[in-house]
């Protein structure tokens, strides 16, 4: 909590704390895990039957919502009330959505599933998935949660990242970093030790990501602890649930079966993908679907090699998605490949990822469970356990971000791939003489057109002082945190006005709907919260005001007198504000009072820069004479 | 007014500063490799993820600075343009010179060159690709000796040629690997 504790190269921890938890949380499309990492073990926490997976489906009425095993109970009863896949609608809107044949949608503008306990949004469905994880965990560990690492699709747009961060709120967690899938089954691995080991420099990752709903591919660096995301490429519609989908197409066309309704739809998919899983481990198997059709065959037979077929051109969809994001990494050589989602056990798939990268992939963990686990050990340092080994994730945007300009066209400003946190600046001018405002409009995708990427926010910049066209310096800035969640603002030069948004969800929910169901998932927030909420703000306030004066003290000569005088008045407001018993008010003052010693902690990491490289040129001189 | 306030219109890095490296166009693309990822171990805001939300935000624009830097320096084209701002060139304003109708031409048949090469030929694109790489190291070498010798406007004319180059040799490898 201090201000900048920067380690000093050789120093120990001077004292020991309760080990913080951390939960690294794989919220699927189909399955969810949560997983945990104490330091020496992993453990995927499992329910009472020893299950380590809860199906992402939860079961809405008016007395109770019922989330996991106990939901796919009413699978075929009551399906309107059963919420599956909402990850497939995390971020969208009514309008992003193709082929809703066979979703019960609320009525209105906002993107919600209409259940008999009144409207669901996928950010809601996805909170109560989270709840359910949550509780798990704690009864497991019986210790209060201190933060959270929750997994996404490295393909997951702004509008889908920040949805996921709203679920984590909505549902009481704290959210210590979004991680991309790939990065996670990396970790999962431990590729770092085994790096260390074999003392390489450098290791090239490929990890191919089929989930139930989702693929993505990513090419990774591992040097020394620090993984690079060097390229990622994917597809967010495509997914093993697409392989039961052509296969009970190829049955009715086949058998030339009449699908009669939803219901026998649905059951004839999970007679396919019952049909696909053992053909994991057997070459042929009998097709017996007189079940879901009556008169369907009862004997007939596919052989692994006719579902291949079948599937043939999904599988080339990956390899080409494979096949380009080796292009933008610029890689020659792929040393190992990792397997993740349920989808990688068809035989099929292990066999042409494992040709196209010329090397035998790994698949020694689960790949179900990976993911969750990486998460786990991520979270495990994020929440504060750190140790020297501590691995460092570089992440890059997936997807290009860039502004409208004229005739609709995109013009790009972070292109995809770039590594994160990222800020970078573009700068326009005014197309009219006397033009005031200017609007912005912030676009993600790779297409030229504005019509084809995602719309992310519009906002406008006014008070633009009226001059000649082409005279006013207008500069749009992108930020891109280590989450991958965007700001922009925008600036005109010569004046000095500014405008600023951060980018919100752009899935329909108006900030005071937001609101109200935040207050909904505190409304049972008790005396006791509330105390302890007071304590930890009082406590921050304690901890900025002691950080800044120890900072004084090492580094004072860095600030001049006025500014040193301004940020100790800053320090003794805040610490008088710190006395009351308005929880809110002491963490707002603790907020402006931080932002007051910005510079400051700038020009402390300026100086850390010569600790961190002191020594290096030197260092490097050794080792040559050493080789 | 609080401190951070005056923080409005804070300068440009020079990233050669922030490496510890000496300012020039000849560097080790591995050991700035090697103070990169030193330097991101230390102030990726993952550092800072149990700190202060100041402590979190210096870290993000920190950490931002690096990756630019890295970006910048570790290629020779973008390397050169940032040489030549820190000589107070407006760059901008550099990309908009004329250039020899020599020069161009030569990119002119090029780009023809490359539109013609029919399906299959990929010894052709071989061939265009080195031979773009070629004209690219001349002009590397060319802008080294400029800037050595302090005859910035040679350097810019370089560097602009680098830029036409660089384009033409990306489009050369996006279809060979496309075909």
């Amino acid at each position: 909590m201090a201000l900048l504790q920067i380690a000093e190269p050789g120093a120990s921890a001077p004292v020991i704390r309760r080990r913080k938890v951390g939960l690294g949380i794989d919220l699927g499309t189909t399955n969810s895990l949560v997983s945990h990492y104490n330091g020496g073990q992993l453990t995927v926490f499992t329910d009472a039957q020893g299950r380590g997976t809860l199906p992402s489906v939860v079961h809405y009425t008016p007395e109770d919502t019922v989330v996991g095993f106990a939901a796919l109970e009413h699978m075929d009863a009551d399906q309107a009330d059963n919420v599956a896949s909402a990850k497939r609608f995390m971020g969208r809107a009514r309008i992003d959505i193709d082929d809703a044949s066979h979703i019960d949608f609320a009525e209105g503008d906002v993107l919600a599933f209409a259940t008999s306990a009144g409207a669901k949004t996928p950010v809601e469905v996805s909170a109560d998935i989270l709840r359910a994880l949550k509780a798990r965990a704690v009864a497991a560990l019986d210790e209060d949660i201190d933060g959270v690492v929750i997994t996404v699709p490295a393909y997951f747009d702004d509008a889908q990242r920040q949805a996921t961060r709203q679920a984590a709120e909505f549902a009481g967690l704290k959210v210590l970093r979004l991680l991309n899938e790939p990065t996670a089954a990396a970790v999962a691995y431990g590729l770092d030790n085994a790096a260390s080991d074999l003392d390489t420099d450098d290791r090239t990752i490929a990890v191919y990501d089929l989930g139930g709903g989702t693929f993505d591919v990513s090419i990774l660096r591992l040097h020394k602890g620090v993984f690079e995301v060097l390229a990622t490429g994917g597809d967010s519609a495509l997914g093993g649930d697409d392989f039961d989908k052509n296969l009970a197409d190829y049955f009715v066309s086949q058998y030339q079966l009449s699908v009669s309704d939803s219901s026998a739809r649905r059951r004839l998919l999970t007679a396919a993908r019952r049909i696909k899983e053992s053909l994991t481990d057997n070459e042929c198997v009998l097709v017996n679907l007189t079940d879901v059709i009556p008169e369907a065959p009862a004997n007939a037979e596919l052989t692994r090699q006719q579902f291949n077929a079948v599937n043939a051109d999904l599988v080339n969809r990956t390899l080409d998605a494979c096949r380009q994001c080796v292009l933008d990494a610029g890689v020659d050589v792929i040393d190992d490949i990792i397997l993740v989602g349920g989808s990688t056990r068809m035989p099929i798939i292990k066999e042409v990822v494992g040709a196209l990268f010329a090397n035998e992939p790994r698949c020694s963990l689960d790949p179900d469970q990976v993911v969750a686990m990486g998460a786990a050990r991520q979270a495990d340092i994020l929440v504060g356990n750190r140790s020297d080994e501590d691995v460092l994730l570089l992440d890059v945007t997936p997807l290009s971000l860039g502004v409208e300009t004229f005739g609709g066209l995109v013009e790009r400003i972070v292109p995809r791939n770039t590594t994160i946190p990222v800020t970078r600046a573009q700068e326009f001018t005014t197309a009219r003489d006397g033009q005031t405002g200017l609007d912005v409009h912030v676009v993600q995708g790779e297409r030229e057109q504005v019509q084809n990427c995602r719309s992310l926010a519009r906002f406008e910049l006014r008070g633009i002082p009226p001059m000649v066209a082409g005279a006013a310096r207008l500069r749009v800035t992108f930020q891109v945190d280590a989450d991958g969640l965007l700001e922009v603002s925008a600036q005109e030069e010569t004046t000095g006005t500014t405008a600023h948004v951060v980018v919100k969800p752009a899935f329909g929910l108006q900030d005071d709907q937001v609101a109200d169901m935040l207050r909904a998932s505190y409304e049972f927030a008790s005396e006791d919260m509330r105390a302890r909420q007071l304590v930890e703000a009082r406590t921050d306030a304690q901890q900025l005001i002691e950080g800044v004066a120890a900072a004084l003290d090492v580094d004072g000569d860095l600030l001049s007198d006025s500014e040193r005088a301004l940020l100790e008045q800053v320090m003794s407001e805040l610490e008088a504000v710190a006395k009351s018993d308005n929880a809110d008010e002491i963490r707002s003052a603790t907020e402006s009072a931080g932002r007051a010693t910005e510079v400051f902690a700038t020009r402390r990491m300026d100086r850390s820069i010569q600790a961190a490289l002191g020594g290096m040129s030197l260092d490097a001189l050794d080792k040559e004479f050493e080789e | 007014m609080t401190v951070s306030e005056g923080m409005e219109g804070r300068r440009a890095r020079n990233y050669f500063d922030l490496f510890r490296i000496p300012t020039g166009f000849d560097l080790d693309v591995k050991d700035l490799g090697t103070r990169y990822r030193t330097l991101q171990q230390q102030f990726h805001p993952d550092r800072f993820s149990d700190g202060s939300d100041t402590d979190r935000r210096v870290a993000a624009q920190m950490s931002a600075d690096i990756n630019a830097g890295f970006q910048v320096l570790s290629d020779p084209t973008s390397r050169a343009g940032f040489l030549l701002q820190c000589e107070g060139f407006d760059l901008q304003a550099l990309e908009k010179q004329a250039l020899s109708g020599e020069f161009l031409m030569q990119q002119m048949e090029l780009r023809e060159q490359l539109q013609s090469i029919p399906p299959g030929q990929s010894d052709a694109y071989t061939q265009l690709s080195a031979e773009s790489r070629q004209l690219f190291d001349s002009q590397v070498g060319i802008f080294r000796d400029a800037y050595a010798q302090g005859e910035f406007d040679r350097a810019g004319t370089a560097w602009v040629h680098l830029l036409y180059l660089k384009k033409l040799r990306e489009e050369v490898e996006r279809r060979k690997n496309s075909q």
